[in-house]
């Protein structure tokens, strides 16, 4: 060949090999070109990696999402946001009433106390009642008791002698809770039964005082508050300990073979309370006193007080005793599913063989170090396979699951961290779902080539008024400069339409909401108005001033958040228009917290919440959560608000909860302690294929209430491939 | 000549010695500290930070600091600051990721530019000498990383094929010859990318060797002695005109490190490039600093390949040399 | 040995090895080649190109700088959050405020992200793209001059065992040893990112090229016979250097600098682009085109037009380069010649 051929025909070549293969890839279109097993898989992209995949350790979004499908809870939020059981087949909540018996009180009528006596009595004024005849199921009478307790108390250097003279106590157990109870039968015990001859002081440690003795006395109050001493609960006159009964579904096996039962529940609580854990659920299951099993799947929960949050978070997964138990720890072999080491099962049966042991390695560091955490395993719909830090988590379909197998034989989650990746990646079909930022939602709705969701996020956004500083003690100050804001506007341009008005501080799709709550309007006279009616007046610098002092303040956010940067410059400006002065700062996380946030020094603030979709407001909204560092940090306290909020703990009646909610919706709106912005919608492309079966037949995807696609994710299938044929 | 062979060799071990004394040199005494890692991260606690700094001997004087760190890499214990995997192995990983990568960019440059470059010398003067070398300077002139979002967008919004990463995603229990083809469209869009500037300098360069040897008067010579014109050309020219570009080839090589790290990182490709950008953005020294090692070494294997080849190939050279 | 010949062709992968006795063809006697280049370029139409863009770019810097500072309609900080994304020659809302406006009321190059008008935001570029070029350039000059003149003209004198050329040119080998890039990268992302950090950190790694140059010249003009009468003259060896052997080396010198300004605005470009550059909100087209990437799909154009504006300087610069290489070098290979 000459040469000049050569050079020509060469370069073409290589080219030529090259491109051609392009021919061979497939596009979207026909992603099963290579290998129709591709359509057995559903691949997710997420921005960051997963951290734990445990799920009493995590809080990130990422492993949150892994563990929902490797882990189950014994209870799940259904398509309508109520509970239903995934362990746990059935679910009951009764109720201990219990009524101490005083050993120098009387009755009404001028006879002693006596145990037998509350009983009768009370029995006896229930009949006569109107539909409680059945609320009692059954009474035992504790007897008195006197336990003698030996506290360590290393920071004092010396062990205090406590007596505990517990008093003999009535037990009801009733049907279901009652949090009426006691008001029922006042009259049997009087009025001024509940309250001991000796509580008059504040200190809460009081109220027990007349059962407690402490030697030496003078280390009475720092006893008292050890972690070892008795709880306050356990000495009130009137006492509701709600429970609840679970019986747990038979046959579940966790991924590795090993049957599921109570035990694993019980483990997984006490994993959750260890304090070596540091879980951040811990708060959630405060509130419980005691977890028993009643059975090999069944178990008992006896909470301290009335707490009606408590039963959802039961949704946590549940982990494997027999991996992560005492005995087992040295984890990653196979030696769990050996029965003749059987360790999990002696432990829990025999508690004190496991206590007499050597403490291992987990008793002493805990779960977070575990190697557990990054080779999980639940009794989830999916497997997990492997995890490739930084590229991808893949778990395979658990055809052993109790619910029946999933739709996909595959989950692999992506880690890209670059959203325009993410983007050409789902485009091209090596990712099956994409959220589209707001800018770019128009061009993925108007394209038929996917189908998209768009639902209401449970994130708002506010305008967050400190209420330490005077200038905005006045609700009317408030709600003024709320007004002064063009909300729309906002949600049109800034984040394109992808949000939605939202007036108080529940999240807009859950029944606790109350739709009929106006919003704010725009009005920048009005806002003027008020401001005047407040006292303001144009100075004459133009700026609004009272008594020559004028309204100035600063408005701060923290840094990383471009939609929040904006919100700062649009209202700054938004307020000049009215004569407010304001000053703005950007500032970094964490000095944003540690610096302004948690010693309140502030003036006001633009923030997001994520508020999940429980009733219970507490941490946010009630005064006794104004202290530093705590999450009321605008100082907004209400009485009624945290009466509302209280009341709310207490009640576990649906429809009373749902009008608790409501009212407390509107006094916060009223007081407009934050001005709320807007709630933003999060959007879901898919891959068009992708359908689900129901019934046995093959139909659309569809949505929760909540417009969420992904409450069916397990019943979703690519069109084309039957679920029940593929490997 | 092995004399002088050994006396090269010793004489790069010391050039590397004292370029991997400057490099750590210059690493340690710019200012920030690999405990500032991120210092607004509220998850690096103090305790983290003590680790990492005990880790990597910060508190030791700057000699030793560097001592331990050749000890560490001599018996392969050095390990990322950022997921404790061993730094040798690491890159050694990423390195198998980028060779494709660089063959076939190489095998780009080198096919393509010759014969452009040839074409243009022996047109001299005319409209397609003149747009190839237009051409030739505006490739030089833009910045690679436009060019390779360019392209990016053009596959993405009229093909529609996956470009992003080594694979497309998705596909485990394909044929192996898939695999392959898959492997070679993905490493297509990004070796061009990486080939574009090298054939842009190449072909104008492989143009002035050219316009030099024609000038030159053996191939007047043989143009006299009635060779036909070809044979003049590919026979006489070519060959004469080729041998510079025998240094050029071991120049090439520290490409490998240096040359990929913005491509890598746009394409995704889990090479060298990227590794030592990523290293870059964690403020993981040891990779940082092994990586920078890397290209001075590869630097220095170019040039002696090329010394090397240029020795075989010129005989005036190895005449000299002796 | 002729190949090393066109600086040029020096960009990404000669590295000189023989630069000592290479450019004996660079400079002809004539001494004073004034006019002949300037007629040069006028004779080639791509480096006259070059040159009218790259004399309109230095208008349009000063220009910007004074109207980006004096001017609220061209102010690249306003932001405009009702008008994000809009493409070029876009009319701005009603909503915004009549102080907000841009100039004659439209995005002449479109809005970005944050509704700022790109127009302003590229004025405001301009003079930093100029200033690192020249900055950097004129770092890596200075000191290539001063390392090429020592080894060149004393290079014989002696340090121990050792001649001062072999330690200056070996320690010029050591920097060429280092992947150039990713060094910038290192030392970029460590010391913290300002427009002078970056221009001393490309000056500080890209001055080896003229440094061999500048040796490589004075090596040949040592022997020259102008030189040798100076000497017998009794000139003294400073004056000679100045006076008569720099001057002679300026010619090349000037080529290298011009085409390595368009390599130092390529290095901050991608620096920028790597989110190492200079500060926010100050843009640079770097900065800009980094912005707007995550936008290519939705508004190519955000990507386009520093892109385009990146490519143009450049392009110009290397034009101009090669004119004034072609200007020098009469006999060079450039597209004029004819084959005799």
């Amino acid at each position: 060949m000459r040469p000049a051929t050569l050079l020509i025909i060469l370069p073409l070549v290589v080219t030529i090999i090259l491109v051609q293969s392009l021919f061979w890839i497939p596009t979207q279109e026909n992603q099963d070109r290579a290998t129709p097993e591709r359509l057995t898989r559903y691949i997710d992209g997420s921005t960051g990696d997963a951290r734990v995949l445990n799920p009493i350790l995590s809080s990130d979004v990422a492993s949150g999402n892994i563990i929902d499908l490797v882990f189950d809870g014994l209870l799940e939020y259904d398509e309508n946001l109520e509970l239903r059981g995934v362990l746990a087949k059935d679910w009951e909540l009764s109720e201990f009433a219990s009524i101490a018996v005083l050993p120098d009180a009387f009755f009404p009528d001028g006879r002693a106390v006596d145990a037998k006596g509350i009983e009768d009595r009370v029995i006896a004024s229930l009949e006569r009642l109107p539909a409680t005849s059945d609320l009692v199921r059954s009474v035992h009478i504790e007897p008195a008791r006197v336990e003698v307790r030996e506290i360590d108390l290393p920071q004092e250097e010396a062990t205090a002698t406590l007596t505990i003279r517990h008093p003999a106590r009535v037990v009801f157990h009733l049907t279901r809770i009652d949090p009426d109870f006691f008001d029922r039968i006042e009259g049997v015990l009087g009025p001024g039964y509940a309250r001991p001859p000796a509580s008059g002081s504040d200190d809460p440690s009081s109220t027990f005082d007349e059962f407690i003795d402490v030697e030496p006395a003078h280390l009475r109050r720092q006893a008292l508050a050890s972690e070892n001493a008795p709880a306050a609960e356990e000495f009130e006159i009137l006492r509701h300990q709600p429970i609840i009964d679970f019986e747990l579904r038979r046959g579940v096996r966790f991924h590795d073979g090993h049957e599921f039962d109570a035990g694993d529940v019980i483990f997984t609580f006490d994993a959750i309370v260890d304090s070596k854990n540091i879980s951040p659920r811990a708060s959630d299951f405060e509130p419980v006193e005691s977890i028993e099993r009643t059975g090999s799947h069944a178990l008992r929960v006896i909470y301290k007080g009335l707490f009606s949050p408590a039963v959802s978070a039961w949704t946590i997964g549940i982990l494997p005793e027999h991996i992560l138990g005492r005995r087992s720890f040295v984890f990653g072999d196979s030696n769990a599913d050996e029965p003749e080491e059987g360790g999990g099962e002696r432990g829990r049966d025999d508690p004190m063989a496991g206590s007499e042991r050597m403490p291992s390695e987990q008793d002493r560091e805990g779960m977070r170090e575990s190697p557990f955490n990054r080779s999980p395993i639940g009794t989830g719909a999916f497997r997990f396979v492997h995890w490739e830090s930084d590229e991808e988590i893949h778990l395979v379909r658990n055809d052993d699951y109790h619910d029946g197998p999933a739709g996909f034989a595959h989950y692999h989650m992506r880690i890209i961290p670059d959203p325009l990746i993410q983007d050409m990646e789902f485009r091209t079909g090596a990712l099956d779902t994409y959220s589209p930022q707001p800018h770019q939602v128009d061009r993925f709705l108007q394209d038929p080539a996917w189908q998209n969701f768009s639902y209401l996020g449970n994130v708002y956004v506010y305008i967050g008024w400190n209420m330490n500083k005077e200038i905005f003690q006045d609700p009317r100050v408030r709600r003024a400069l709320g007004m002064a804001i063009n909300i729309p506007e906002i949600i049109e341009h800034l984040i394109y339409g992808q949000g939605e008005r939202t007036t108080g501080p529940y999240s807009k799709n859950t029944p606790w909401y109350d739709p009929d709550v106006p919003a704010l309007p725009y009005d920048p006279d009005a806002a003027i108005a008020l401001l005047q009616e407040v006292g303001y007046s144009k100075g004459e610098d133009g700026w609004l001033e009272k008594n020559g002092e004028r309204l100035e303040f600063n408005l701060i956010t923290n840094n990383g958040n471009e939609q929040r940067k904006a919100l700062l410059s649009i209202a700054q400006n938004a307020w000049a228009k009215i004569g407010v002065k304001s000053n703005s700062q950007i500032i970094e996380w964490a000095v944003f917290l540690k610096d302004f946030i948690n010693p309140r020094d502030f003036d006001a603030v633009i923030l997001g919440w994520s508020t999940g979709i429980d009733y219970d407001l507490h941490q946010v909204w009630h005064s006794s959560q104004t202290e530093d560092g705590k999450l009321n940090f605008v100082g907004y306290k209400n009485l009624e608000v945290d009466a509302i909020i209280e009341d709310l703990r207490k009640t576990y009646d649906r429809q009373e909860q749902v009008r608790l909610a409501h009212a407390l919706h509107r006094k916060v709106a009223d007081d407009q302690p934050y001005t709320f912005l807007y709630a933003s919608r999060s959007n879901i492309v898919l891959d068009r294929n992708i359908v689900m079966t129901e019934n046995g037949e093959t139909t659309g995807l569809r949505t929760t209430s909540m417009g969420r696609p992904f409450y069916y994710f397990n019943r979703w299938h690519k069109n084309g491939v039957n679920p029940e044929l593929t490997p | 000549m092995i004399r002088r062979i050994l006396y090269l060799f010793w004489q790069r071990i010391a050039l590397l010695f004292v370029i991997s004394l400057i490099g750590h040199a210059v690493i340690h005494l710019a200012p920030g500290e690999p405990s500032e890692v991120d210092p607004f991260n509220p998850m690096m606690k103090a305790a983290d930070i003590e680790k990492i700094r005990g880790a990597f001997h910060l508190d030791e004087p700057l000699w030793k600091q560097y001592i331990l760190w050749m000890r560490d890499l001599s018996r392969g214990d050095l390990r990322s600051f950022k997921d404790g995997q061993p730094v040798l192995s690491k890159i050694w990983q990423r390195f198998l990721n980028s060779l494709p990568l660089f063959i076939v960019s190489t095998l780009l440059v080198w096919t393509i530019s010759f014969p452009i470059g040839i074409h243009a010398a022996l047109s001299r003067g005319s409209p397609v000498d003149r747009i190839s070398n237009l051409i030739a300077w505006a490739l030089i002139s833009i910045p690679g990383f436009v060019l390779a979002y360019l392209l990016i967008l053009g596959i993405v919004e009229n093909i529609g094929v996956p470009v992003i990463g080594m694979r497309t995603f998705g596909n485990d229990g394909a044929p192996w010859w898939f695999s392959i083809i898959d492997l070679m469209w993905h490493i297509t869009p990004i070796s061009l990318m990486m080939a574009v500037l090298g054939i842009a300098t190449l072909s104008r360069y492989t143009r002035s060797q050219m316009l030099d040897v024609i000038e030159a008067d053996y191939i007047r010579t043989a143009r006299a002695k009635g060779l036909d014109e070809s044979t003049v050309i590919y026979r006489h020219a070519l060959r004469n005109a080729l041998l510079p570009f025998i240094t050029m080839f071991g120049l090439m090589v520290p490409g490998l490190v240096g040359g990929s790290v913005i491509i890598e990182s746009i394409f995704a490709w889990p090479g060298l490039g990227r590794l030592a950008y990523e290293a870059i953005l964690s403020r993981d020294y040891p990779i940082i600093l092994t990586v920078n090692l890397l290209g001075a070494v590869l630097t220095l294997i170019g040039i002696s390949i090329s010394d090397i080849l240029y020795a075989v190939a010129d005989p005036r050279i190895r005449h000299r040399s002796s | 040995m002729r190949n090393d010949r066109t600086v040029g062709d020096d960009l990404p992968y000669t590295l000189n090895r023989e630069a000592g006795n290479a450019s004996k063809s660079l400079t002809e006697e004539s001494a004073s080649p004034g006019n002949d280049i300037l007629s040069s370029i006028r004779r080639n139409p791509l480096a006259l190109g070059g040159l009218i863009v790259l004399v309109m770019l230095v208008l349009i810097a000063v220009i910007g700088q004074i109207a980006t500072t004096w001017m609220p309609a061209l102010d690249p900080a306003t932001v405009r959050l009702v008008d994000t994304l809009r493409p070029p020659l876009h009319v701005v809302s009603d909503l915004v405020a009549a102080e907000d406006r841009p100039l004659f009321g439209h995005y002449l190059l479109g809005s970005d992200h944050l509704g700022r008008c790109i127009l302003a935001r590229m004025l405001q570029g301009t003079p930093i793209a100029l200033l690192i070029g020249f900055v950097a350039v004129g770092i890596a000059i200075g000191i290539g001059v001063l390392i090429g003149g020592a080894a060149g003209y004393f290079g014989d004198r002696r340090i121990g065992p050792i001649t001062l050329d072999t330690l200056l040119m070996r320690f010029t080998d050591i920097m060429l040893c280092f992947p150039t890039f990713f060094l910038i990268l290192t030392v970029i992302a460590l010391v913290s990112p300002s427009i002078w950090n970056i221009m001393i950190v490309i000056g500080l790694t890209s001055w080896m090229g003229t440094a061999r140059l500048v040796r490589g010249e004075l090596l040949t003009l040592r022997e020259r016979d102008f030189v040798t009468a100076a000497h017998a003259l009794g000139i003294g060896k400073w004056r000679i250097l100045i006076v008569h052997c720099l001057p002679n080396t300026l010619g090349p010198v000037l080529v290298t600098a011009t085409i390595a300004i368009s390599g130092a605005i390529l290095t901050e470009s991608a620096l920028s682009f790597l989110g190492f550059g200079v500060q926010p909100p100050f843009a640079t087209w770097g900065s800009i085109l980094a912005d707007s990437k995550n936008y290519i799909f939705d508004a190519p154009w955000l990507f386009f037009i520093p892109g385009l504006a990146i490519f143009a300087v450049v392009l110009a610069f290397n034009l101009v380069g090669e004119g004034l290489h072609d200007a020098f070098n009469p006999h060079a290979s450039g597209p004029r010649g004819k084959i005799k």
